[in-house]
């Protein structure tokens, strides 16, 4: 069965069509990219699964479940995690804290408990506390624990964000250019790392990228968006010769006046 | 020796209102100038319900607190998903109408007359009991994740709601904490004082109270705590000269502003454990100096 299956999904914002007819059906499993070029509307796509914007058109399912019109906190509590283009940490936060604040999401204790530091609230602190901490380690940021999330090297920051979406234990994580801003020997180090991830917790995941070499290099199946509509959808191999993908990313070779060609 | 313990339990009834608007601006980052209103609503729940009705004092304490969450509940449902200053305007807007609705109040409130006949109960050990009881139980709740939750949402609301935090809920949380603990304040101010009137509870109070928060430190409630013990002590030391004492209270402030914009603590947080830190550094330093055992640090 799909794990996260779009069909038909359309966002109009007024006059303007961000996505149009998007369909796709993520396995378990799977590790899906997502390319176009700026403005294809890679992240509006991230935006209606995760809730931050309701589709005009179309559904998304999760697990067999619509989730479309559902607000964030209840999609992310239902098992899908995500990362942001722009990283969007709790800056002031130590690591540790921003990892317990979405590993937190499984602790039960109530009001009461947390004002009178009952033994409930005290054993579940504890084990929220060393999930964090266990985290933290697993991804190598064990000794960056108790620092504060603005101060850390930017790579980390990355890292620490894939972290935190981590802690909410989801079964799909959507990485929205995971690699930006990082040369090419980082991207390199995040591709091996997000595989790990992979590997390690069992997700499935969804990832937008502009490093070609990243998602040619780890990603099962590709799709590739331009203006909002679909334009190819495959392996690494079959997208790399596909003709409307050279076309969108370079330009018509004979109709240099009317190409779009973009990053 | 009365007046100073009068000065003291006034500090102890604004502690109560700083240490709500401290969490709701310094740790959920929503700003309110209204919080006089709950001080206010909770003066006159507690007013009634002992001196009109005979209630024990304790009944009227944690109906104040009850009745002023309630009613930021009310105000609250239509207004937290409010973003920024708007909230803030609500929060203005709601306070005005609140001391409006007491001034016209009738026989129940007195109205702009006030109301008289209040009895006294707030001594000083209460009061000093209520404030470390308040104290301690805000640190417990900022310790947990429903304190994570607020500081999640002050530093960034779109990825606390994609973390699975319910923001529209937690905001109300905070705000219904931080009135309740207002009311309670107000209800100690009420059996203090013996006597009400609604202009006590004007923008001017609320204003006082948010600008209190901002003068310790945002995000940092013991900052709040020394800044209220500063700013209602200062109008207070400087009584002799009279006209001036409020020249004092704006100095300190824009000294403040100008000098230290974070506030006197920014989101630092003095702890027992810090402390306890802090003032055996020294042995530490020189033990290792020795060349002897190195100790954890």
């Amino acid at each position: 069965m799909a794990v996260l299956e779009l069909s038909g999904v359309t966002k109009r914002f007024g006059g303007l069509t961000a996505v149009s007819d998007f369909n796709i059906s993520i396995q378990e499993g799977e590790l899906v990219g997502l390319i176009g070029p700026n403005g294809a509307g890679k992240t509006t796509v991230f935006n209606l699964i995760t809730g931050m914007y309701a589709p005009t058109l179309g559904s998304i399912e999760f697990l067999g479940e619509r989730i479309d019109g559902r607000k964030p906190y209840e999609i992310a509590r239902r098992g899908i995690a995500r990362t942001f283009q722009n990283l969007r940490l709790f800056k002031n936060l130590t690591a540790l804290q921003n990892v317990a604040i979405a590993r937190q999401l499984e602790c039960r204790y109530s009001f009461f408990d947390a004002a009178f530091r009952t033994p409930v609230f005290k054993a579940e602190e504890r084990r929220v506390l060393d999930d964090s901490r266990e985290l933290l380690e697993l991804v190598g940021l064990g000794d960056k624990a108790y620092e504060r999330a603005k101060n850390l090297p930017y790579g980390y920051q990355r890292k620490l964000e894939i972290a935190r979406a981590l802690a909410l234990n989801p079964k799909v994580l959507l990485l929205d250019e995971p690699a930006a801003g990082m040369n090419p020997e980082e991207s390199l180090n995040l591709m091996d790392f997000i595989e790990d991830v992979q590997e390690k917790f069992g997700v499935t995941i969804f990832l937008i990228e502009h490093h070609m070499e990243v998602v040619m290099g780890i990603c099962d199946r590709i799709v590739v968006l331009n203006f909002g509509c679909t334009i190819a959808e495959g392996t690494p191999l079959e997208i790399q010769e596909h003709e409307e993908v050279i076309k969108a990313y370079l330009g018509e070779v004979q109709n240099d006046d009317e190409s779009h060609a973009q990053g | 020796m009365a007046y100073i313990q009068g000065v003291m339990i006034i500090i102890c009834v604004n502690l109560m209102g700083v240490l709500g608007v401290s969490l709701l601006t310094g740790f959920t980052g929503m700003f309110s100038f209204g919080h006089a209103a709950y001080m206010a609503l909770g003066a006159y729940t507690s007013a009634i319900l002992v001196g009109r009705l005979g209630m024990p004092f304790v009944v009227g304490l944690l109906a104040a607190a009850a009745f002023a969450a309630l009613a930021s509940v009310i105000i609250g449902y239509p207004t937290v998903r409010l973003v920024g200053d708007y909230f803030a305007i609500a929060a203005l807007g709601f306070g005005e109408a609140t001391r409006l609705i007491l001034d016209n109040g009738g026989s129940l409130t007195g109205g702009a007359r006030g109301f008289v006949g209040v009895p006294k109960h707030t001594t000083l050990p209460i009061a000093i009991l209520i404030v470390i009881l308040g104290a301690i139980l805000m640190r417990n709740i900022i310790n947990s994740r429903f304190g994570r939750s607020f500081v999640a949402i002050r530093e960034d609301k779109l990825a606390a709601e994609a973390m699975g935090i319910n923001t529209a809920r937690s905001r109300m949380l905070s705000l219904a904490i931080s009135a309740a603990y207002a009311g309670v304040g107000g209800s100690m101010f009420a059996h203090y004082l013996t006597f009400l009137q609604p202009v006590m509870f004007d923008i001017n109070k609320s204003t006082e109270l948010a600008a209190t928060v901002v003068f310790g430190g945002l995000g940092s409630m013991t900052g709040s705590i020394i800044a209220c013990i500063i700013l209602t002590s200062i109008p207070e030391i400087f009584r002799p000269f009279y006209l001036w004492r409020m020249v004092f209270y704006g100095l300190a402030l824009v000294t403040t502003i100008v000098l230290r914009p974070q506030g006197l603590l920014g989101s630092f947080e003095i702890t027992l454990e810090g402390t306890r830190r802090f003032l055996t550094a020294p042995f530490r330093r020189r033990v290792s100096a020795g060349g002897g055992a190195r100790w954890q640090s």
